[in-house]
């Protein structure tokens, strides 16, 4: 979208209602790393979870929003062939631009702090189990200060990709109402990169590299997590919607398509681990449910409830399997599922917007934001997740994983009257 | 040997790309090339995303265009499996 949203006074409202409803997201995401993560982790996951989110909302607040901005306003632009490539907004510090009076740019500001620390957050899943608070809060101030303003202003802000359908007829530009590839994908792709960097938990490979089952302490809290999920994300997609999306807007549309792709992700993983292993999976499901969540943010406004419950069957089965290759051939550690979940399922998303668009060009408009998102957002996450490793090492020491994080970082754990698994014992 | 009697070389991550080569030489001699493809990879991913933005800004027509921007996406895929190639463990590397 290149020009600011016109919203009716209760459109403003319903709105602000749904951004209110966003920290649902944050709340279900934090319960699934922490239920997919060992016991003797569980307190550090949700303080890493809270600390993480309040260092990316000050970052964002404090940067990222100068960095991001709204359609209409300043902003920096380069000439391409002729063309002004608006490339990075050009706000004042500290939201001292925006005015907080249920105008779109400050409703955005405020959509935006909280979609900068659910993005913030995503890689706390990859990285579940071994890295230090200290360095997730300062990963985080990156990506939410840093890489998620600059690439959501060119998705959200009237940037480059907005404008790719004005200047270049590639359908209505680069479609992205609910943060499948801003916050998802980017998020994913940043989970990526921890892990390739903390490396695998200590005893989840053995020597012939192959995986050893660390199941989650807690089927309870992923489950519980995936309905708070979906709460949050019809706030999230349905603000994005009104705010990104360009007119028409049907909230209603919106909240089923939504809650249509997650029911739909869900069965899918359902039904296939029940055909491959005999029983459905728990933790599958529920990454199937959070895939179809962030697979149908993209699309949520402009597709039909069927298309988004196809979006929601491929997202299902795609995680099932990704989940399986990336730690079996990739041996990529990912305890949470995040790369699987948020990476693909996002990419898939921003696709699918491509591939059921009517518009002309339109599937080339995505596929140019999932190129940046390879070419720019990765190269770049990692390298400022590789250099602060470089001055902050972000893995614990092994005495301090074979403890336990809670222990070792925290003090005190989260289940001090039970002992869930026979080498919590260890080193105490 | 690895799971079924299968030998460990066939069946360990150092099989993918076709990177089948005895466990011993393959820890002695792919170091070097290990190191070189972390940044020929993060050089490859931009270098393709650079491909798809030159497709869209110069090309006027779709079909070149879009076989432009193919192209630029093949070379980030390339960049892709480079990067995930050298970030796993080679035979021989225990935990």
């Amino acid at each position: 979208m290149t020009a600011p949203a016109v919203l009716s006074e209760a459109a403003s409202v319903l709105c602000l209602l749904s951004i209110v409803v966003m920290p649902c997201a944050a709340a279900g995401l934090a319960l699934i790393n922490t239920g997919l993560g060992r016991s003797r982790n569980a307190a550090h996951a949700m303080l890493s979870a809270l600390c993480v989110l309040g260092v990316a909302a000050v970052a964002y607040c404090a940067i990222g929003f100068s960095l991001q901005s709204y359609p209409g306003r300043e902003a920096h632009a380069l000439l391409v062939g002729g063309k002004p490539w608006d490339w990075m907004a050009a706000e004042p510090l500290f939201f001292r631009g925006v005015s907080f009076d249920m105008s779109p740019a400050s409703l955005a500001a405020l959509f935006g702090m909280f979609a900068a620390g659910l993005a913030a957050m995503i890689p706390l899943g990859s990285g579940a189990d071994r890295w230090r608070l200290g360095a997730a809060c300062a990963s985080a101030a990156l990506l939410s200060g840093l890489v998620y303003p600059l690439f959501a202003h060119w998705v959200w802000g009237g940037g480059w990709l907005a404008q790719l359908g004005a200047y270049y007829g590639l359908g209505r530009g680069f479609l992205d109402a609910g943060g499948s590839g801003a916050i998802q994908a980017l998020g994913g792709l940043a989970a990526l990169s921890i892990a390739w960097i903390l490396g695998p938990r200590r005893g989840k490979y053995n020597n012939e590299h192959m995986p050893v089952a660390i199941p989650g302490h807690n089927a309870v809290l992923v489950l519980f997590g995936c309905l708070l999920a979906w709460i949050g994300w019809t706030g999230l997609n349905s603000a994005g919607a009104l705010l990104f999306a360009g007119p028409p807007v049907r909230p209603p549309l919106v909240v089923a398509n939504t809650t249509l792709a997650a029911i739909c992700a869900s069965l899918a993983a359902a039904a296939i681990t029940r055909i491959r292993f005999g029983k459905p999976d728990a933790s599958l499901c529920a990454n199937g449910w959070v895939a179809g969540l962030v697979a149908s943010s993209a699309a949520c406004a402009s597709v039909r409830p069927a298309l988004a419950m196809s979006i929601g069957l491929v997202a299902g089965a795609l995680v099932v399997f990704s989940v399986e290759w990336l730690e079996f051939r990739l041996t990529l550690d990912d305890p949470g599922g995040a790369v699987s979940v948020h990476a693909l399922g996002g990419i898939w998303g921003i696709l699918a917007a491509g591939l059921f668009s009517a518009a002309p060009g339109q599937w080339l408009a995505q596929f140019t934001g999932i190129a940046t998102l390879l070419g720019f957002v990765l190269p770049l996450v990692y390298a400022l997740n590789w250099l602060l490793d470089r001055v902050y090492p972000q893995r614990v020491p092994p005495q301090g994983e074979r403890q336990g994080l809670d222990l070792h970082e925290l003090g005190a754990g989260a289940y001090p009257e039970f002992m869930s698994h026979n080498d919590d014992l260890w080193q105490r | 040997m690895g799971r079924a009697g299968v030998p460990t070389a066939l069946v360990g991550p150092p099989a993918f790309f076709g990177f089948i080569v005895p466990p011993e030489k393959a820890v002695q001699e792919s170091r070097p090339t290990l190191s070189l493809m972390k940044p020929i990879a993060l050089f490859l991913l931009p270098a393709g995303w650079i491909i798809v933005l030159a497709a869209v800004a110069l090309m006027g027509s779709a079909a070149p265009r879009a076989a432009f921007a193919l192209a630029g996406a093949a070379v980030q895929i390339l960049g892709l499996c480079l990067l995930v190639r050298a970030h796993m463990p080679l035979h021989g590397d225990g935990q």
